[in-house]
């Protein structure tokens, strides 16, 4: 076998690994193999308590695949991201879709309440999913759409209309948080910082089916893009189409980015993060750093999330906490091995 | 096989290429000639289809370029840019290969080529070194040996190079233009920009001097190379004589 597949085949034992955990551990913890009995009880012949059975299957089951998804959406479209701006320091966040999901998402929570009251009931938690969907979709369109000139796309005015839709989003959201009560600020909080604690077998359906949508484009994008980090006009010498490429690639990381950042709030640090990971063990080519982004990406998420559950039982942490405080030490450390060792990879 | 009448391109509201026509037979390299901002790089640009031109036609085979289809165009026609902006760690190797994205031809057939390419741009010891840690003139070989992949079976390639040679050693210029004689000796065309007079003088069947993006002067190296085209072009007084050992102009400065 070669590496690259030996390795692949270890983080797919990885993910494993860490979604068996995801459901193992919390507030009440279930051996791995009462999990793994509960998983299968609907065949009728496994032996398993059934409050056991219950949190495994209506509770950390759908927790651990919203978690799984949006972590290795995140990884796949960060990787992607970086690829289009040809800059590794990119990240979804950067073309707006991030920021304005959580202006909307805001928007929702500290202003919505006057039209959550005439909504039908069920409707009600959903409303601020839907004002995180369309927040993030919105920015960025305008952000593509002020990047845009006679000329065609310029990723670089894409790249700093997005800073900007950004950091307004923040300032908005800010100004939001002084009209919101308590209870808001909270919800505005965990917003802000991404949870997976609303999990539910409804947002899992939502999600996959956005998030199926980016990770069935996307790597077949994987070719094109490597002839865009050569350059605009390379990529076009080589027969990519490179506007159509540049507005596939913005859209599916919008639908992506949007889905997750409504589904469970920001999360920091994954699309940033994971790619650099992948390129580390992969190199530069997108045939392989979008599958090792995914399966690292998801892998990190869950172990996040597992720490957001433990370290406070019987309070939950925000999942943006624990991304950002594994991701950015780990970081740290691979950049200074990186710049110790002969050469990187 | 390369018709182009009557071609102006404009940038940023100015015209670089002004009224350019020429047509090239298969076999053919034409260097162009001309100061810096003559519209060299232009003109290429045009004919490689990265600038939509204001006015003019260009016929690859008596087919419109621009209704060729840029994955179809891209398997013949290949274009080696002055500078490369790749930031990313890839393997030599991984480079060349990015030249076979064009075609569909397997990845067996994609490793020779680009073993056969990189053999040819004297790069084949670098096939596993990380392109970033590169020499700038090693850079432009890896970038030789991915557009000659690029082109490698196509039967009537089309071959654009802007300063190949800009960052080469002496002997590697040559290399680089020997192997532009190659596509066209396959039946393909080579269009070359050039400032190395003498080179142009020695490599190309036909000589295109641009000034301001008129044509100046269009005709053998012979016809072209003279001292009064040079100085009109150029402003320095040359002298041309014939080249020792080659029926070619050799200039002297």
């Amino acid at each position: 076998m070669k590496r690259s597949e030996t390795i692949i085949a270890l983080l797919i034992v990885v993910l494993l690994l860490s979604m068996l955990a995801s459901l193992a551990s919390g507030a009440v913890p279930i051996a791995p193999t009462d999990v793994v009995r509960s998983l299968f009880a609907w065949t009728g012949r496994a032996d398993v308590s059934a409050t056991e059975q219950i949190i495994v299957e209506h509770i950390r089951l759908p927790r651990t695949l919203m978690g799984a998804i949006i972590g290795a959406t995140l990884g796949l479209t960060g990787a992607a991201m970086q690829g289009l701006f040809r800059n590794p320091l990119a990240d979804p966040g950067l073309i707006g879709v991030s920021g304005g999901a959580a202006l909307g998402a805001a928007l929702v929570i500290v202003l919505g309440a006057g039209v959550v009251t005439v909504l039908p009931g069920g409707l009600e938690p959903y409303l601020t999913t839907l004002g995180a969907f369309v927040g993030g979709v919105l920015s960025t369109v305008l952000v593509y759409r002020l990047g845009r000139s006679v000329h065609g796309s310029s990723v670089a005015s894409m790249l700093l209309a997005g800073v900007a839709i950004t950091t307004l989003s923040g300032a908005l959201i800010g100004l939001l948080g002084y009209l919101a009560d308590n209870a808001m600020l909270r919800t505005l909080t965990f917003w802000n910082m991404g949870t997976l604690a609303h999990a539910s077998y409804e947002r899992v359906a939502m999600l996959a089916i956005c998030c199926a949508l980016v990770w069935w484009r996307l790597p077949r994008r994987a070719k094109a893009l490597n002839a865009l980090l050569l350059g605009e006009s390379e990529a076009h010498h080589l027969g990519v189409s490179v506007e159509r490429l540049k507005l596939e690639l913005i859209v599916l990381t919008a639908l992506g980015v949007a889905a997750s950042v409504a589904a469970a709030g920001l999360i920091g640090f994954v699309g940033l993060m994971v790619p650099h990971f992948a390129r580390l063990l992969f190199g530069p080519d997108h045939r392989r750093v979008f599958p090792a982004s995914m399966l690292i990406g998801a892998s990190l998420l869950l172990f996040a999330d597992i720490a957001a559950r433990l370290l406070l039982l019987p309070a939950e942490l925000p999942l943006g906490i624990l991304t950002a405080a594994i991701g950015a030490p780990f970081f740290l450390a691979l950049l200074v091995r990186m710049r110790a060792g002969p050469g990187h990879a | 096989m390369l018709e182009v009448s009557g071609l102006t391109t404009i940038r940023s509201g100015r015209a670089v290429v002004k009224d350019v026509s020429f047509s090239l037979s298969a076999g053919e390299v034409l260097a162009v000639l001309g100061v810096n901002g003559s519209g060299k790089s232009s003109l290429l640009a045009t004919l490689s289809g990265e600038i939509q031109p204001a006015s003019g036609e260009l016929r690859l085979d008596n087919q419109p370029l621009g209704q060729v289809p840029p994955g179809i165009r891209a398997c013949r026609m290949a274009m080696l840019p002055q500078t490369s902006t790749l930031a990313f760690g890839f393997r030599v190797r991984e480079v060349v290969e990015l030249g076979r994205l064009p075609h569909r031809s397997g990845a067996v057939v994609d490793r020779e080529v680009v073993a056969a390419a990189l053999a040819q741009a004297d790069a084949a010891h670098l096939a596993e070194r990380d392109y970033l840690h590169l020499s700038g003139g090693e850079r432009q070989r890896v970038h030789l040996a991915r557009v000659l992949a690029q082109i490698w079976d196509a039967s009537r390639p089309c071959l654009l190079m802007d300063e190949p040679t800009a960052a080469l050693d002496i002997a590697h210029q040559h290399l680089a233009l020997k192997a532009a004689r190659a596509v066209a000796r396959r039946g393909g065309v080579v269009l070359v920009a050039l400032h190395d007079l003498n080179l142009a003088a020695r490599y190309a069947d036909r000589v295109l001097l641009l000034d301001q993006g008129r044509i100046a002067a269009l005709g053998t190296p012979w016809e072209v190379l003279q001292a009064d085209h040079i100085e009109e072009v150029f402003g320095i007084r040359v002298q041309v004589q014939k080249h020792p050992a080659f029926d070619r102009p050799l200039i002297i400065t």
